[in-house]
């Protein structure tokens, strides 16, 4: 009964920028369920999926492992020791090779560990190559292309040939990156950055020539680009997805007061047009993914511990259901299967819900 | 005849239970209103005798000498116990469903085993409907003292002695020392929603927010007020499917801060082991499976459990075949583990735990383990043994760590114990069961001595035959020896199952049965305060009377209860309270169960006069407020009637009243839970106890409004402020003007103007804030679809906000840095919420961490160890995942822990980066740094270690006397101490005085000002004080060439005092 509450305020803004912005309404119907989980290693953080395999990764921060996880009977298949620190990770399921950064202890004066991108075989779990960077860290992969594309601590993107793992280019974007999404069908990789202003940038995969930027701060929200900010595209529907925190809602207050709620906000952006279509505020948004083939948006209210399935064609909220973890820090759905898997870093357990129409 | 019970319901052995003298006796005559009860105390002779062991139960090998026998064991075991096994059987939730269908009581109801008859039925349910309205109602009869008692204390050899009578029963006569019902009780479980099982074999334990009952087989939780909160099936609780299960026992462990449970599974011959989530029973509990022999078949009968501050023991009687008609006996044994392996399992749930399984013990038979506050080490298992010769308490103690275990065996002599016949009751020529043994036994937190207490044969002073008693024995643990030893009895009634528990503050409490032939089996409840004689009890109370005899029998008995007819706990929430439950007959074949919070009241302190104008606690409330209450006209009428309210002189209290718009009541589990965590509050008393007493009282609803600032937060207090009563009342300017120097002031409204923010405080220090919870984003409440902030979010953000007013800030004497990572405290944003560390404790800081540089942190070093040790917290960088305190710290996530100059912008803000300012982060230690501010209006705070005057009023009068100190001095110097010994100045000096000083006519003389108490003028009265000190300060590293006072000696006198006087004017201004 929360949870319906809870829906009628998010519905009640949401109907407002819908109708703002003269946006179609639909109704769906839907329902979230838990339905297993698994224990993985210590403080999981991230996870994908790989289709072909129906296999789920994913990154156990504190136990410099990658547990994988067997789609099908949601058991626990293998676990991949990596070095420490694992986070970011990402799968091609045309080669089944899985990017997963994390740091390699070495013995090197001033160093004790660099950051690198291990590149994995998913067939045979077995670590085929590290790539080297400062504060490198995998963010897309093009898969019908077998690119890689990766940030550091730099204002650059680089483009990585998933064959060689060589850098086949650098792109410039004269402020810090912090996610990418690729558009296959376009090939169009989007960029959000930020440096005075918080920007999406769209360049164009084949010349790697920056064609467009957008720019995200609208009045009244000041959004906060940071690591907690993800992006999808949906390259079906021609939509781009990003969820950010707002500012603001964390600040420190020379008062007297209590917390404020710690806001974000989900954009919907049509990728033809490189416009913003709606704007959906939340609570605190944590991960973000998209079903391809229903156009469902999951991300998770991290404050009340709530996932939200969103209909991706008007920003529409579908389904909602208290998550049963504590601490969700990542998020995956297997478009095939239908199924979502959370990654929860403080009970170190993948829970795995279904949505069902 | 029948020395115990078994399984459940069957009885399937009996033994001898020798006696060879009646007790000698002191004796306490109890003249008691009905029903009466007069109760003696039978003492018995310290048995110093070498003894031999009891010969009629078979013992072990292992056992023939086991006087002081020692056994170091890692997990070995004899020959008859290699199956025993201990495993993890995951979580059950009240929440989810669980996988029993039973999970409702309305289903339990219908699986009942042997169903009501349709008029018991209807006995019960009118029962039921009656009380349901009133749970924490005075219970029928309402007379809980029973009578006005006229205690004799008896000493002697042989019962007919008595003398002296109407010896007081205190060793001082000034202290009364009483035992009395606090009004809060309420029925537990019954015969008709428990599943119609028999005896109900009733069970209790207590947090400071919680009241868990168990019985056969169902439970309960109310809130600590007495409401009801949750009712379930054990069936579904312990995930017991329709396994035979019987015997529920609980407990509350003080230091893990959960709640213990345990049943024995008849079916599959183990004790199924529940464990609560710290401070919450209504969430999950991890279950675990103690099973006693692999193949199932042997049974662990009248199991019990047991924590210590390591380990967790359960112990039981074994047997054979499933407990069955033909079953043998096997022998004790007892199973330990580590606690941690219990409150925090492995993830692997079916992995079995690293436990100790001692020998089975055919010489030991319902051996009990003593109740421990979880802060003792060691385990002690105790038991009555009997035999040809001498009886002897038979201690079992385990020391040290579970892989290298110590178990020590002694015998302790004590007076014979003879077997108690059957207890009358009206109605009935069928005497109810009494054929338990030990029953019960606890440590006492305060010097860690054992009581147990078993039933026993006696003789009552003035009787002509022997009854059931019940036998209470101490044990001094430093001299393995029975210091105290005698019998309860009654002339003409007999007692019956009794349970006992030592209290926080050290008094002894015991529940028990009592009945005659006129006299219905009924509840009462008696005690011995710590500071009480030896071989002496309290006047025993009523607890609840027995609405009918037990008439559900067989042949030759009627069963009143398995093996214990009373529980009870410890109330952590209160040193001198318990917590008790027993069963009583709600009809001549139903039984039902009564919860009721009892208190001793041993110290005596309140008898003693304390400095009327000081503070001997230190929490800003005057010793004669809190002893006596407070007048604030002087007109002999209490305007504020502080005793009654709770306060207590030696203990630290601290007053809240709370109103609530329309929707914003609070939710009392969250304001349970804060009051739950100030008793535990790491701060001293001059009663020795730990812990702040918060009362809070929710008052009434005021008008709803959208949103709240702080200029309407005082309004709503100049309108609201006190209960409707107090403000209607004749006296009511009194008594608000009295409960605003006491109480402090919080309104749970809907939001603030402009802001989602949770909460705001009036100032720091201050009286006065807001709980504001109402903006969307915040929790739902589900019945009314007003936002009104979850549990965790109400009571976080109550005591946030509380701790401004207390003087904590976000970062503990300062609002920044926020989120920093070594300041473990509910003020920190990081923590007033459970969002980014899902098991903070709700709690403020225990002690300063370790401070951190952010541009030179050590990585060996870490964060320092939290208070208590192994709290979580959290660091940047992302991802800030939740790490325990109190370990080495990889800063630059580099992979190691060695680094020593690392720099790093470390508190995390809200799981994502830094603050951007690299800086020192410094622990703080918000309990011992609390300000408790007392009159708001002056301004005036107190710290907790430094109590002064508290009041405007008082602080004036103080501020007075020094002024006429400082006047009186220097209207008498000689003229030899002014500058030239001019006659003049002095003349001039002293006119100035008289006039400008000392003029209490004149508003505008320094006396005037402050007794006007024109605090917008005190700065003009320092000035001129300053002023004062500057023209007689040579002597003092002032300027000599202004001094019109030169005399050195009047100087080095007069300044300080104007020091003073000048500090204490610009404290009145601050």
């Amino acid at each position: 009964m929360i949870l319906m509450n809870r829906s009628f305020s998010i519905i009640f803004y949401l109907l407002i920028i819908i109708i703002l912005l003269n946006l179609p309404i639909e109704y769906s119907f839907a329902t979230i369920m838990l339905q297993d989980s698994v224990k993985v290693g210590e403080s999981p953080v991230r996870i994908d999926t790989d289709l072909e395999t129906n296999k789920v990764y994913v990154t156990n921060y504190r136990s410099s492992s990658i547990s994988v996880i067997d789609g099908n009977t949601n058991k626990i298949l293998d676990n991949i020791e990596l070095g420490v620190y694992p986070d970011e990770i990402d799968v091609n399921s045309n080669t089944s090779r899985i990017y997963v950064a994390n740091k390699i202890p070495v013995e090197r004066p001033g160093y004790s560990a660099i950051d690198v991108v291990s590149v994995i075989d998913g067939n045979t779990n077995k670590i085929l190559d590290n790539i080297t960077g400062n504060g490198i860290k995998i963010k897309a992969v093009n898969e019908a292309r077998n690119f890689l594309y990766m940030i550091s601590n730099s204002s650059f993107i680089s483009v990585i040939d998933g064959n060689t793992n060589k850098i086949l280019d650098n792109i410039e974007l004269n402020q810090q990156p912090f996610d990418i999404a690729i558009d296959e069908n376009t090939n169009m990789v989007y960029t959000v950055s930020k440096g005075d202003k918080s920007i999406i940038s769209v360049t164009d995969g084949n010349t790697n020539k920056i064609l467009d930027n957008i720019e995200l701060n609208q009045q009244p929200f000041d959004i906060a680009i940071d690591e907690n900010t993800n992006m999808v595209v949906n390259q079906h529907t021609n939509r781009l997805y990003i969820v950010a925190n707002i500012n603001g809602s964390s600040s420190f207050p020379d008062s007297d007061g209590g917390i404020e709620i710690p806001r974000g906000i989900l954009y919907t952006i049509d990728t033809k047009a490189n416009r913003i279509l709606s704007v959906l505020e939340l609570i605190s948004p944590r991960g973000l993914d998209v079903n391809i083939n229903t156009n469902r948006i999951y991300t998770i209210d991290s404050f009340n511990k709530i996932v939200y399935s969103i209909d991706g064609y008007n920003n529409g909220l579908i389904s909602e259901a208290m998550y049963t973890g504590n601490l969700p820090t990542g998020i995956a759905v297997n478009s095939d299967t239908g199924k979502i898997y959370v990654a929860d870093s403080f009970d170190n357990s993948v829970y795995i819900f279904s949505e069902l129409s | 005849m029948r020395l115990f019970s078994n399984c459940g319901d069957q009885e399937i052995g009996s033994i001898s239970f020798l006696r060879d003298n009646i007790a000698i006796s002191a004796v306490l005559v109890l003249l008691l209103s009905s029903p009466t009860l007069t109760l003696f105390v039978n003492l018995m002779q310290p048995a110093k005798a070498q003894f031999q062991e009891p010969t009629t139960i078979p013992r072990s090998p292992s056992f023939a000498n086991n006087s002081n026998s020692t056994n170091n064991a890692t997990g070995g075991l004899t020959s008859n116990n290699t199956s025993v096994s201990v495993e993890s059987t995951g979580i059950s939730k009240f929440e989810e469903p669980l996988p029993i269908p039973s999970a409702g009581l309305d289903q339990a109801a219908q699986e009942m085993p042997e169903p009501l008859t349709p008029n018991e039925t209807e006995i019960l349910k009118a029962q039921n409907e009656s009380e349901s309205s009133n749970l924490t109602g005075i219970a029928q009869g309402s007379n809980k003292t029973l009578a006005e008692l006229n205690l004799n204390l008896t000493q002697g050899i042989g019962s007919a002695l008595i003398s002296p009578p109407n010896q007081p029963l205190a060793t001082d006569p000034q202290i009364t020392p009483q035992i009395v019902a606090t009004g809060i009780e309420y029925e537990g479980r019954n015969q008709l929603n428990s599943g119609g099982n028999y005896p109900p074999d009733a069970t209790i334990a207590a947090d400071p927010q919680y009241v868990l009952q168990m019985v056969n087989l169902a439970g309960q939780i109310n809130s600590e007020e007495g409401n009801l909160l949750k009712s379930f099936t054990l069936r579904a609780f312990f995930n017991a499917g329709n396994n035979f299960i019987t015997d529920p026992i609980l407990l509350y462990d003080n230091s893990s801060n959960r709640f213990f449970a345990s049943i024995v599974d008849v079916d599959e011959g183990s004790v199924r082991v529940a464990v609560s989530q710290p401070n919450n029973p209504l969430l999950e509990w991890n279950t675990f499976r103690f099973k006693f022999s692999s193949t199932g078949i042997d049974c662990p009968d009248q199991a019990y459990i047991a924590v210590s501050s390591d380990k967790l023991a359960v112990g039981a009687n074994v047997f054979s075949n499933h407990c069955g008609s033909d079953a043998v006996y096997l022998g004790s044994q007892h199973i330990i583990v580590n606690k941690t392996d219990i409150t925090t399992p492995p993830s692997n749930n079916s992995a079995n735990l690293n436990f100790y399984p001692s020998p089975r013990d055919l010489s030991g038979f319902s051996e009990r383990p003593a109740r421990n506050s979880g802060t003792q080490e060691k385990i002690i298992f105790v038991s009555v043994n009997t035999g040809d010769d001498v009886d002897s308490v038979k201690m079992i103690e385990y020391s040290g760590q579970v892989s290298a275990i110590e178990r020590t065996v002694t015998l302790i002599p004590i007076d014979t114990i003879l077997y108690p016949p059957g207890a009358t009751q009206p109605e009935s020529n069928i005497r109810l069961d009494t054929t338990g043994r030990l029953q019960s036994a606890a440590m006492s937190t305060d010097n860690n001595n054992i009581w147990l207490t078993s039933m026993d044969g006696c003789r009552a002073v003035g009787d002509n035959q022997i009854r059931s008693c019940i036998r209470l024995i101490e044990i001094d643990m430093s001299t393995k020896e029975a210091i105290q030893d005698f019998d309860l009895s009654s002339k003409g009634v007999d007692l019956i199952y009794p349970a006992l528990t030592v209290l926080g503050s050290g008094s002894l409490v015991i529940t028990f049965g009592a009945s005659s032939v006129d006299l219905r089996p009924s509840l009462f409840a008696t005690g011995q305060p710590l500071d009480a004689a030896p071989n002496t009890i309290e006047q025993p109370i009523l607890i609840k009377s027995g609405l009918a005899s037990n008439l559900r029998c067989d042949v030759d008995t009627c069963r009143w209860g398995d093996y214990s007819g009373a529980s009870l706990e410890s109330d952590p929430l209160d040193p001198r309270s318990a917590w008790i439950t027993g069963q009583y007959m709600s009809g001549s074949t139903t039984w039902a169960t009564f919860v009721s919070k009892i208190q001793i009241m041993s110290s005596g302190l309140t008898q003693v006069v304390l400095p009327p104008d000081e503070d001997a606690d230190g929490d800003g409330l005057l010793n004669k407020w809190e002893q006596f209450g407070l007048d604030v006209n002087n007109d002999n009428v209490t305007d504020l009637d502080l005793p009654s309210l709770g306060a207590n002189p030696f203990h630290k209290d601290l007053f809240i009243e709370v109103d609530y718009m329309q929707f914003h009541h609070p939710r009392e589990e969250g304001i349970a839970h804060v009051v739950g965590n100030f008793s535990k509050a790491p701060v001293s008393n001059p009663d020795n106890n730990p812990g702040i007493s918060l009362h809070v009282i929710v008052d009434e609803e005021v008008d709803h409004k959208p949103t709240t600032n702080m200029n309407e937060l005082l309004n709503i207090k100049n309108m609201k402020f006190g209960s409707s009563a107090e403000r209607a009342d004749p006296n009511s300017n009194s008594i608000i003007s009295a409960k605003k120097l006491v109480y402090h002031y919080a309104v749970f409204v809907h939001s603030q103007p402009g802001t989602s923010s949770s909460g705001q405080s009036f100032d720091i220090p201050a009286m006065e804030f807001i709980v504001s919870l109402g903006a969307p984003g915040w929790g739902v409440d589900p019945q009314t679809g007003h936002t009104v902030g979850s549990l965790v979010q109400q009571e976080g953000t109550f005591m946030h906000e509380l701790g401004h007013n207390l003087g904590l800030r976000h970062a503990g004497d300062d609002h920044r840095p926020n989120y920093k990572p070594n300041y473990l405290s509910v003020m920190n944003y990081l923590f007033q919420l459970a969002d980014l560390i899902p098991d903070r404790p709700l709690d403020y800081s225990r002690c300063a961490l370790p401070s951190l540089n952010e541009n030179g942190l050590n990585e060996p070093e870490g964060i320092g160890p939290s208070c208590p040790p192994g709290l979580k917290t959290e660091h940047s960088p992302f991802p800030c995942a939740p790490e325990p305190t109190g370990q080495a710290t990889d800063w630059n996530v580099d992979g190691d822990t060695g680094d020593e100059r690392v720099t790093g912008d470390i508190n995390c803000v809200r799981g994502s980066a830094g603050d951007g300012i690299l800086e020192v982060l410094n622990g703080y230690d918000d309990w011992s740094n609390m300000i408790f501010v007392t009159d708001p209006s002056a301004g005036v705070s107190i710290s907790q270690d430094t109590p002064k005057e508290i009041t405007v009023e008082q602080l004036n009068e103080h501020m007075l006397q020094s002024l006429a100190l400082i006047y009186n001095d220097l209207k008498s110097l000689e003229i030899g101490s002014y500058v030239n010994q001019s006659q003049g100045i002095a003349a001039q000096t002293q006119e100035t005085l008289d006039n400008h000083v000392a003029n209490t006519t004149s508003n505008n003389s320094l006396s005037g000002i402050i007794l006007s108490n024109q605090p917008d003028r005190f700065a003009t009265t320092a000035d001129a004080l300053s002023t004062l000190r500057s023209v007689m300060d040579s002597s003092i590293n002032g300027t000599a060439g202004n001094d019109i006072i030169t005399n050195s000696t009047a100087q080095q006198q007069i300044v300080p005092q104007i020091d003073n006087l000048v500090m204490g004017l610009e404290n009145q201004i601050r």
